[in-house]
């Protein structure tokens, strides 16, 4: 028997299924995250992402599959894969009515890292909201909502970091600012499982990336490496406005038309 | 062969510590929506105060009853509900259950703070009672009428729960807990002399309003009968129902 024990991925899901009634939204997907690694998952709307990403987190049940995290069963164990897990969900937001340095105080303590008023101060200044602390929730801009949200996603150092759409409704500056932040991330040696629409962001910032579609993978692998790959495909040069990029290849992939 | 290694461990707090923090937070948040907290505690304040001249006719107990029974489906129906409803379609619940922490703390937090809020509501109806009424309550009775008012408003933060859990947007749960209400306490309260008969006012009795009414004038008298027995039993059998329906069908995510 080989017994040889190799760093294991931080994410695997294997086979991964979900269904609303007689819709399946997820069918089949299965993919890895490798520790330091920034991984997509792209699609068109509706393709499955947001399904996939609140699976992971356990926070709907799967009709099949399993999500395995730091080693951890998120259906089995859900507390502790939870506990390696940092999360910005899209449709998720703080209490409002909470000041930011209540809402970091509050998360702290719920991920199991009580933080005093200098470190919260401290955390603040870090991402640029010092002087803020005492503003409610609902007060921020969507950038700095942003960088509370992440900061938070980050609070208890965790190996895995789930990010759905970060970037959606930011301006080119916050959104530079977001994608060193991640890459800060994986450079700390933390996973990166990130949803998007922005194939930019995508070949900026993914060392691989997943094409979604109808809730399943059509297609893996690093974004260069891709955009090698289908160069010469006809549905891809359909689409190419000159030189083929990511997102010629998406669309060529996954079609035209234009999901609701 | 790649092994799967469970090496990477980070704390997850104990529940203890979960529902610490999160009763501070939902402390802090009802504290800052006190404006609709002193609505709801201004209903029973107000029905007391107009009651007045009922007092000599059918005693300061069944006042105080009915004015404490008509006060704890505010804060139960429309409080609770709306407040809950209106924070899932927001995800401040698919938030926080991302966090390692036990699903069962986020609610009992929230339920936590409302039964606080009841208790400081039938303090307030009875203090107001007291002094513009003339409705002498002594110190056992007093405390007797907040354990009764917690556990009969446990059924209507039950019912409340229902509603959450039947009804997902949450305009349409602050509009069904308005129209629950006025059946509960309106026509309940209106009902007891008696206006629309006898088989409403018996309907109206063992209702969860009249169980409550019946409990809260037991303490305030002292006096138990099989009657009391029988209402402490169906207000919490209504609480259990309730809540049991209401966590069932209650769908956490926001879409």
């Amino acid at each position: 028997m080989h017994t040889e024990r190799t760093k294991a991925a931080v994410l695997e899901v294997s086979d991964l299924q979900v269904r609303y009634g007689d819709f399946t939204a997820v069918d089949g997907v299965s993919f890895s995250v490798n520790p330091g690694e920034i991984f997509g998952l792209l699609g068109p709307n509706g393709a499955g992402k947001t399904s996939t990403l609140s699976a992971i987190e356990g926070l709907l049940s799967p009709s099949n599959g399993s999500v395995s995290v730091a080693g951890f069963d998120i259906f089995k164990e859900p507390l502790e894969a939870r506990a390696n897990i940092g999360i910005q969900l899209q449709f998720t937001s703080f209490q409002q009515d909470l000041s930011v340095r209540e809402i970091v105080r509050l998360y702290a303590s719920l991920y199991g890292t009580p933080l005093s008023d200098k470190e919260i101060d401290d955390l603040l200044q870090e991402i640029k909201l010092e002087g803020q602390g005492d503003k409610r929730a609902r007060e921020l801009s969507g950038g700095q909502q942003q960088r509370l949200s992440l900061s938070i996603a980050t609070i208890h150092n965790p190996p895995l970091v789930l990010l759905d759409e970060p970037t959606s409704g930011l301006d080119p500056q916050s959104r530079r600012q977001l994608w060193e932040r991640v890459e800060k991330m994986r450079d700390s040696g933390r996973s990166v499982l990130l949803t998007t629409h922005s194939m930019e962001e995508a070949k900026a910032i993914c060392e691989r990336v997943a094409i979604v579609d109808h809730g399943v993978i059509v297609e893996t692998g690093n974004p260069q490496e891709l955009i090698d790959k289908y160069r010469n495909d006809p549905d891809v040069l359909a689409v190419s406005r000159g030189e083929v990029t990511l997102e010629d290849v998406f669309i060529g992939l996954t079609g035209k038309e234009v999901r609701v | 062969m790649e092994t799967t290694e469970k090496n990477i461990t980070r704390p997850i707090p104990n529940a203890k510590e979960a529902l610490r923090a999160l009763l501070r937070a939902d402390w802090s948040i009802q504290w800052r929506n006190r404006r609709a907290m002193l609505m709801s505690i201004f209903v029973p304040v107000i029905f007391i105060i107009s009651w007045k001249s009922l007092v000599p006719v059918v005693g300061g107990a069944a006042v105080l009853s009915i004015c404490i029974a008509i006060g704890l489906p505010a804060i139960g129906l429309m409080g609770y509900s709306g407040s809950v409803a209106r924070d899932r379609e927001r995800g401040v619940f698919q938030r926080l259950r991302a966090a390692p922490i036990p699903t069962w703390s986020i609610m009992t937090s929230r339920i936590l703070v409302q039964i606080g809020v009841m208790a400081f509501m039938t303090l307030c109806t009875i203090l107001v009672g007291y002094f513009n009424d003339g409705i002498h309550i002594n110190l056992p009775e007093g405390l007797l009428i907040v354990i009764f008012s917690a556990i009969a408003g446990l059924s209507f933060l039950g019912l409340g729960q229902l509603v959450v859990g039947l009804i997902r947007s949450s305009e349409a749960v602050n509009a069904a807990a308005r129209l629950v209400y006025f059946p509960v306490a309106v026509v309940g309260a209106i009902a007891e002399i008696g206006v629309f008969g006898d088989i409403l006012k018996m309907i109206v009795d063992w209702s969860p309003l009249g169980t409550t009414k019946t409990l809260i004038a037991a303490a305030a008298t002292l006096s138990f009968d099989s009657s009391v027995w029988l209402a402490l039993f169906l207000t919490l059998a209504y609480g259990v129902v309730f809540a049991a329906i209401g966590i069932k069908k209650f769908d956490w995510s926001v879409n």
